[in-house]
């Protein structure tokens, strides 16, 4: 049992945490929820002795403790962090033993010794890899669990998770929290740390919320639901239902796009949709059910291998036409694949523009003014928008990247998991912004895979199952079960 | 739909999204141009102390001659590192155009003629390789590479592996206007457009885009293939131009004369501020690049120093800047976690 008491941090000019008290019970899964800054990361760091407490005590099995890393680490608290700590270029063996591989009676290791004990910590876990492929053969989940594995098979006694599934598809979660209720079952307590309050309520035994903080709520996670928690993480000034947000919509009008008997490989078999302008349409359907694939054709970026593509009544083409257009494309990956991080701000949200009439005057000046004005209107916060796009948090990057087609006057926006890893009032600027678009006549599509985002925008949803449409469902009928049904059914 | 149809979400908590004061890029490039201009001034004031000459009017103009040829490289070589591209192709273009230009002016061509043969011949050779690069996606390093030696074999041939002299061919670049060589004229030149379309255009920021993340320009709509063959056709063609400079100012046509060319000029936009991972550099760094390559190397002769030294000094401040880079990207990227 980790047990912190009245804990408080402060760091110049802030501070992180207030008299927070929470305890860790062994085999039970413990959610920390609360905005961005709330002071979840000070709390880990904290419980794992990166940080010391200001005031306050640590106590571990009911002695009080002063935490240092190694203290932490012999401790048998263990830390799986966001980003993947994973060496590519060797085997799935080596990494699970990494730092500690085993050693016979002369004190030698072998391949033989070291692919033996991965297999019996992997088997532990339950995870099935083949111990000699090399890590950069796995799946980002596969290299997720891979960690898992290792974490656990350090004799955890306490396993914080901060964001584990920030980069997974969802059939990907499902095989995490099997894990994760696995290591549950040996007697480990799990710290929890998503913005995804729907994998908490699945997930979680305990929870506490924190904001500014302070412990504004906690207890036992069945009595509690997602709107209970968006409540207690922000009051009353931020919701995530249907009601406060999707606020109607017009008649839908002229076809923005029209596909007819669309197929890419293997990935789409003959797909039909119409996309009006005033109507948002929501796409959903996990990995390899051609979603994802439909959102970049119908932005351009792909070309069906047969079928019909029109934009706005011409054919479709390449992704610089489409662009041209006016169709938006704001993809999942941001990093990768929307900005440009080590540029400024300015030039990220000038980009389309840029791309649009490059044989014009550039004035850095007249740019960052521009995009002063755009970020007010989408509320972005940054203290600069001189400065690099990078060190802003993941909602005001994802604002960035719609004010960049904002600045062109974009008519048909496809965002592909628009709010992945975006803390809850970003999701809920966004999701605001999405309508306000539509309502002013915008054709707006949306690949998601996270119901409270469909239910929040949809005005109607296409659910798609192994290259084909599945089934249409009203944004107002568009109930978990409803989708899940359409979804799974065979 | 206009902009306007979005309702303003004005926050009065809200930052300004404006600090006072010089924009971080700029002090950025700041940071790399500071040492830069300091070992140039520090060079001369040293080489100066030591031997008056160095700092006299005319030892200035015959060094900005001397290095006109490499200065124009570098600006296109910027312009191609900025973008992501890399040409190594470019000490052979000046050799094969300084042969091109000997041999033309013997048969008697007209300079305008010759001039126009070169830069355009230099022109379609980088659209070449811009179309490879764009549609073949073959790495610029491998594919300049090849181009480097294919050029170096063609120039040796071309002058059946003698300088060819053209000793009344090509004068004018030798020629002064109001006490400036023109070779420097035309440096300065190239210098004006190469700033003004990379810094000044929205074509520079699409070339920003390309080198910092093709992926996410292509998304946005970014025609990525044509602006690789715009960089491509434009560094040949000042490759070209750099052929005919060489030829006049050396008053032949040298089939060896590029040779190891292509280093210099990488390592002296490198210098200025150029990242080969793209996304990074300007034409003033580009600029201050050259002019420590060239302090080094002159001031080291008037110090009675070996010129077996110039390339061991060049290398040391070449490592030193590189690292410098390196270091404060680190700091900064630290910097950009803490506040986010």
């Amino acid at each position: 049992m980790i047990e912190l008491q009245n804990v408080s941090k402060s760091f110049p000019g802030a501070r992180a945490l207030t008299d927070v008290s929470v305890e860790f019970t062994p085999g039970r899964v413990h959610a920390l929820v609360g905005e961005n800054g709330a002071g979840k990361s000070t709390l880990i760091k904290i419980a794992s002795g990166v940080l010391q407490p200001d005031s306050g005590e640590i106590r571990v099995d009911g002695r009080p403790v002063r935490l240092t890393p190694r203290d932490a680490r012999e401790l048998h608290i263990r830390v799986l962090h966001q980003e993947r700590q994973v060496a590519l270029t060797r085997s799935v063996a080596d990494n699970v033993v990494l730092g500690e591989a085993p050693r016979n009676r002369l004190g030698l290791s072998g391949q033989w010794l070291v692919e033996r004990e991965a297999r019996r910590r992997l088997q532990r876990v339950g995870v099935e890899l083949d111990v000699r492929a090399p890590v950069a053969t796995l799946s980002v989940a596969q290299r997720q669990l891979l960690e898992l594995a290792r974490a656990v098979t350090f004799d955890a006694r306490c396993l914080i998770m901060d964001e584990p599934t920030a980069s997974l598809h969802p059939d990907e979660i499902g095989q995490l929290f099997e894990v994760v209720r696995r290591v549950r079952e040996h007697g480990v307590s799990v710290v929890y740390i998503s913005h995804h309050l729907s994998e908490v309520i699945a997930l979680a035994d305990d929870y506490t919320v924190l904001r500014d903080g302070r412990r504004v709520g906690g207890g036992l996670v069945e009595d509690t639901t997602t709107d209970g928690l968006v409540a207690q993480m922000f009051g009353s000034e931020v919701s995530l239902r249907r009601e406060d947000i999707h606020g109607g919509g017009t008649e839908p009008g002229d076809v923005a796009a029209r596909l007819r008997g669309v197929h890419f490989g293997r990935r789409l078999k003959g797909v039909d949709l119409d996309l009006r302008f005033g109507e948002t349409v929501v796409i959903n359907g996990p990995v390899g059910s051609g979603a994802a694939e439909l959102g970049r054709i119908l932005s351009g970026a792909a070309r069906p291998t047969a079928g019909s593509v029109e934009l706005m009544g011409k054919p479709g083409s390449t992704r610089r036409r489409a662009a041209m257009r006016g169709v938006a494309l704001i993809p999942a990956d941001r990093k990768r694949e929307g900005l440009l991080l080590d540029r400024p701000i300015h030039e990220n949200s000038e980009l389309a523009g840029d791309a649009a009439h490059p044989l014009t005057w550039y004035s850095a000046v007249r740019a960052a003014d521009r995009c002063r004005r755009g970020g007010r209107r989408l509320g972005l916060k940054a203290s600069d928008v001189r400065l690099a796009v990078r060190g802003l948090s993941g909602g005001n990057q994802q604002k960035v990247l719609i004010d960049r087609w904002l600045r062109v006057d974009a008519r048909v926006l496809v965002l592909d998991e628009p709010t992945v890893g975006i803390d809850i009032p970003s999701k809920a600027e966004i999701y605001r912004q999405l309508r306000a678009l539509t309502r002013a006549g915008a054709a707006v599509v949306v690949l998601s895979t996270e119901y409270q985002e469909i239910r929040c925008v949809a005005d109607r949803v296409i659910v798609m199952r192994d290259g084909v449409v599945a089934g249409e469902i009203p944004g107002v009928d568009a109930t978990e079960q409803a989708l899940f049904a359409l979804g799974a059914r065979s | 739909m206009t902009t306007t149809d979005v309702p303003p979400e004005v926050d009065a908590a809200t930052p300004p999204l404006q600090r006072r004061g010089l924009s971080p890029l700029m002090r950025e490039h700041l940071r790399v141009y500071a040492p830069l201009a300091l070992i140039v001034v520090a060079l001369g004031v040293v080489t100066t102390v030591y031997n008056p000459a160095f700092l006299s009017g005319a030892n200035i103009g015959r060094l900005l001659a001397a290095n006109a040829v490499l200065g124009v490289l570098v600006v296109g070589q910027t312009l191609l590192l900025v973008g992501g591209q890399l040409d190594l192709s470019v000490g052979s273009l000046v050799s094969v155009g300084g042969v091109v230009t000997a041999s033309f002016v013997l048969h008697g061509l007209p300079t305008v003629v010759v001039v126009a043969v070169c830069l355009v011949a230099g022109a379609l050779i980088g659209l070449c390789w811009g179309l490879i690069v764009a549609y073949l996606k073959v790495p610029p390093f491998i594919l300049t590479l090849g181009g480097l030696a294919v050029f170096a074999s063609l120039a040796l041939t071309l002058a059946a592996s003698t300088p060819i002299p053209m000793p009344t061919g090509m004068t004018w670049v030798r020629a002064e206007v109001l006490g400036v060589r023109v070779a420097v004229i035309v440096w300065a030149l190239v210098i004006l457009l190469g700033a003004l379309l990379l810094h000044f255009t929205r074509f520079g920021r699409n070339v920003y885009a390309v080198g910092a993340n093709e992926e996410a320009a292509f998304l946005a709509g970014v025609p990525t293939a044509r602006i690789k063959m715009a960089l491509y056709s434009i560094n040949g063609l000042l490759a070209g131009l750099a052929g005919v400079m060489f030829a006049g100012r050396v008053g032949a046509g040298d089939p060896r004369g590029g040779v190891g060319l292509e280093l210099t000029v990488v390592a002296a936009a490198v210098l200025g501020g150029a990242s080969l991972a793209g996304g990074r550099g300007s034409i003033v760094g580009g600029v201050l690049g050259v002019l420590v390559v060239a302090m080094v190397t002159d001031s080291l002769s008037f110090l009675d120093v070996p010129d077996t030294y110039n390339q061991l000094v060049l290398g040391v401040i070449l490592i030193g800047a590189v690292a410098v880079t390196a270091t404060s990207e680190i700091r900064r990227i630290r910097a950009a976690r803490r506040t986010g």
